[in-house]
Formats: C-alpha cells, sequence, structure tokens
C-alpha cells in the first residue's frame, strides 16, 4: 500500500485519500468565458512535479502536495493555508 | 442498575443497535433518554472481558461537535480546556474534548452520561456572531467502546494505524478508515485498561458492531453493558 502524508493527520494509507485536480489560480472576478472554460475543465496534464488538490477522506480535509507524474512520487504535502491566505472577494460581480 | 421492566421500544431515542442488544439478552436502563444495554445477564464474564477484549454500545452517551474557522476562540471562551489538534483532554466534569482540527471540536461525555460541558455550549451557542456551527454528532454519529488488553492486535485486523500502547498515547485521535468505513478513535483509557472510543456513521452501526464482534472472536472478546465499562474506571 502506498502511503501519503496528510498535514493533519501524518502518513496513511492512499486509500483513505481522494484526488481533486490541479492547483490553479482563480480567474479574476469578471473574466470572460474561454478563461472560465480553461480553469473549470481544463488540465495541464504535465508530465513533471505538479501541485494537486488532495482530500483525506475521514477527516474531509483538502490540502496540497506536490507530486512527480513521471514517477509517482509525492514530494511535500501541505495545508491549503500556507497558499491561500486571504478570502477572494467577489464582489466584483460579472463583466457585462 | 439495570431496570427489569424497561424495553428499549419504550423510548422514542434509539441507539442503531438496540435489536442487536435485544437478541444478545441486554438487560436496559434509561440514559439519557434512550434505553441502554447495561450488561447482557453476566456480570462476571463481562466484567473480565471489558480488560481482555470487548465492544461496549455507547449510543446513549450525550456527544456534541462544533466546526468553523474560529471554534477554538469560542470554545476556549466557553470555558473548555482545548487540547492541539487530533488529541483530546478530559474536562473537570469527565466530558471528552476531542479536537480534531484546528477548528473541529467533539465533545463525549464520560461514562456516567454527565452532560454539564455538552449543556453549557448548546446553551451559549447562537446564530449571531457565530464563528462555528453545531455538528450533529448525536445523531448522524453514534459510539463505540472498544476496551481490553487485546484492543490493539484485534483493530491491526481492520485498521492501518498502529493503535498499540506504546506507539498511539492515551488521548490522541486517529481519523482514519476502520473496516474500510471513516471513523474516529480516541485512545481513552478506563483506569489502567486500554480503550478506545469510536465515533462512527450510526446508519452503519450494526455492520461495524459485526465486524468487529467477528475480528474479537478470536482473542475471547464479547459484547459487554455499559456497567462493565463504567467499573474499570471505579
Amino acid at each position: 500500500m502506498k502511503i501519503m502524508t496528510c498535514p493533519l493527520n501524518g502518513p496513511r494509507n492512499i486509500s483513505e485519500f481522494a484526488y481533486g485536480g490541479e492547483v490553479k489560480d482563480l480567474p479574476a472576478p469578471g473574466c470572460d468565458n474561454e478563461t472560465w472554460v480553461d480553469y473549470v475543465y481544463l488540465q495541464e496534464n504535465l508530465a513533471g512535479v505538479v501541485k494537486e488538490w488532495w482530500y483525506h477522506t475521514p477527516t474531509a480535509f483538502w490540502f496540497i502536495a506536490e507530486r512527480d507524474t513521471r514517477t509517482d512520487t509525492i514530494l511535500k504535502t501541505y495545508a491549503a493555508s500556507e497558499v491561500f491566505k486571504e478570502r477572494v472577494d467577489f464582489s466584483a460581480g460579472p463583466k457585462e | 442498575m439495570a431496570d427489569a421492566a424497561l424495553k428499549p421500544t419504550d423510548l422514542t431515542r434509539r441507539s442503531n443497535l438496540y435489536r442487536v442488544s435485544s437478541q444478545l439478552g441486554a438487560r436496559w436502563s434509561e440514559v439519557n433518554g434512550f434505553a441502554a444495554p447495561m450488561h447482557y445477564g453476566d456480570a462476571a464474564a463481562e466484567a473480565a472481558a471489558a480488560r481482555n477484549l470487548a465492544i461496549a454500545d455507547l449510543a446513549a452517551l450525550p456527544r456534541a461537535g462544533y466546526k468553523g474557522w474560529d471554534m477554538a476562540t469560542w470554545a476556549t471562551g466557553q470555558g473548555v480546556d482545548l487540547p492541539e489538534p487530533n488529541r483530546a483532554r478530559a474536562q473537570a466534569d469527565g466530558t471528552l474534548a476531542m479536537r480534531l482540527s484546528n477548528g473541529e471540536l467533539v465533545l463525549l461525555s464520560g461514562d456516567d452520561a454527565g452532560a454539564a460541558t455538552i449543556d453549557k455550549l448548546a446553551g451559549a451557542w447562537s446564530m449571531d456572531g457565530a464563528v462555528c456551527f453545531p455538528v450533529p454528532r448525536s445523531d448522524t454519529n453514534t459510539r463505540l467502546a472498544i476496551t481490553g488488553t487485546h484492543t490493539p492486535q484485534m483493530m491491526a485486523k481492520m485498521c492501518g494505524i498502529d493503535l498499540r500502547a506504546h506507539r498511539f498515547e492515551n488521548h490522541q485521535i486517529a481519523q482514519t478508515s476502520v473496516a474500510r468505513m471513516n471513523a474516529i478513535l480516541v485512545r481513552n483509557d478506563r483506569g489502567d485498561t486500554y480503550a478506545l472510543d469510536m465515533v462512527l456513521d450510526s446508519a452503519s452501526a450494526v455492520y461495524m458492531w459485526e465486524c468487529l464482534t467477528d475480528a474479537m472472536a478470536e482473542f475471547g472478546g464479547r459484547p459487554v453493558g455499559l456497567e462493565a465499562v463504567r467499573a474499570l474506571s471505579a
């Protein structure tokens, strides 16, 4: 069994985790549709070191893992709060 | 003491395991509005099993949960002595405060069902200016106790975490997978006897009970009532 280290719970069997997609920068509020489509549906699918969302199912805890997709090695994991430190302000609203 | 006339269906609050306990010949007593299985007819065997390996249905005991970004400030302000994440700490009234993460707290009453801390927080919480919100732990979750020195060996058959006494300290928490189900385990020794409390999905209680009783058979484990669990701390 592969082991992944959860930032909250420590090393756990990989079967306790779910993959949540690539970590991407949120488009600016009011951006065009193509940018949103790219953000929501299109993945980079890079061969190399990628940042990904992972989820520890028993605790409902989301965190970020850096993984080398060529070797499927997990390089490090850390809490999302280390990257996302501020609330996103959506008050700008959609672009007319 | 068990009430010979009491049946679990006499009360509206019922453990998801009441049919299982009835078939095992449970004698009941009212605890927190539930009929709680106090013993299964053989007090001496249950007392011995509780030290060796035993499972008990603690669904009747009060529990509560709070979650939110500033839970710690709120709960500390209400007088809860909070530990660090993935640790638990006994409060003055015997309630166990389990901190699941920075922003999540679960409260389990002591085996005496004392709910002073749980009732205090329930009375203090309000929508206004809330920085955390209640989680319905008493309804959607249930609680089992697994007690006795063979507990870590038995759990090794169904859980990937090393729960041996020298690796998993008293009041340490493991939020993990047990028998392929999500569960929260907390080591909560009774007296000098190793014990785990398990908080899990209430609708899956019968499945988990069957998995545990099957796994404990080879160690001579058996179901025990609340009296045997309480006696460990006496």
